[in-house]
């Protein structure tokens, strides 16, 4: 069963977003080092 | 090895390297008549990397350093498929729940576009501060 789109789907992606962006960042830092 | 760890291992390694690049090309785009007007200023040559090279080197490089991040946060999606948790596994998780495919895709489009420009925003804003506030006007020969 299907269920909609709604607004708690959406802030769970929005959710995501920190985990990616936070990825993203310490991923820059350790390429700095390594780099 | 968690894949949070190993996703954050191969994202700095692949960070490393195309910015290790971009770096030594911004490095060889720098004049050599740099070191000698450095010289001219009273500068002797270990002294003078990082007020004259370095600072000329990053100035060039920042541009192609702040689009290798933004690649790397687009491309971060792709550690989804070692269940790390990011936009793509959520977005993956939430749709195979859900059979709500085309919504959470689209949105995660939309979202994913948002945080290309507004990390360009960011990027572009620190540039400014960092190289452009306070320096006299470059001439249109030297841009």
């Amino acid at each position: 069963m299907s269920r909609d789109f709604d607004w708690p789907a959406f802030l769970f992606l929005l959710g995501a977003v920190r985990w990616t962006v936070l990825l993203s960042l310490i991923a820059v830092r350790g390429g700095a080092v390594a780099g | 090895m968690e894949a949070t760890t190993a996703a954050l291992i191969g994202m700095s390694l692949n960070f490393a390297g195309y910015g290790t690049e971009i770096l030594r090309s911004g490095i060889d785009a720098v004049p050599r008549a740099a070191d000698r007007g450095g010289a001219v200023a009273g500068l002797q040559p270990p002294g003078d990397l990082p007020h004259i090279i370095v600072f000329q080197a990053l100035r060039t490089a920042y541009p192609a350093l702040a689009s290798q991040f933004v690649l790397l946060m687009l491309g971060s999606s792709i550690v989804a498929a070692i269940s790390a948790e990011e936009l793509t596994a959520v977005t993956n998780t939430l749709q195979s729940t859900t059979f709500r495919a085309f919504e959470f895709y689209f949105v995660a489009t939309g979202i994913y576009l948002a945080m290309a420009l507004g990390a360009r925003l960011v990027l572009h804003a620190l540039y400014w501060a960092v190289f452009e506030r306070g320096q006299p006007v470059r001439a249109t020969w030297a841009r």
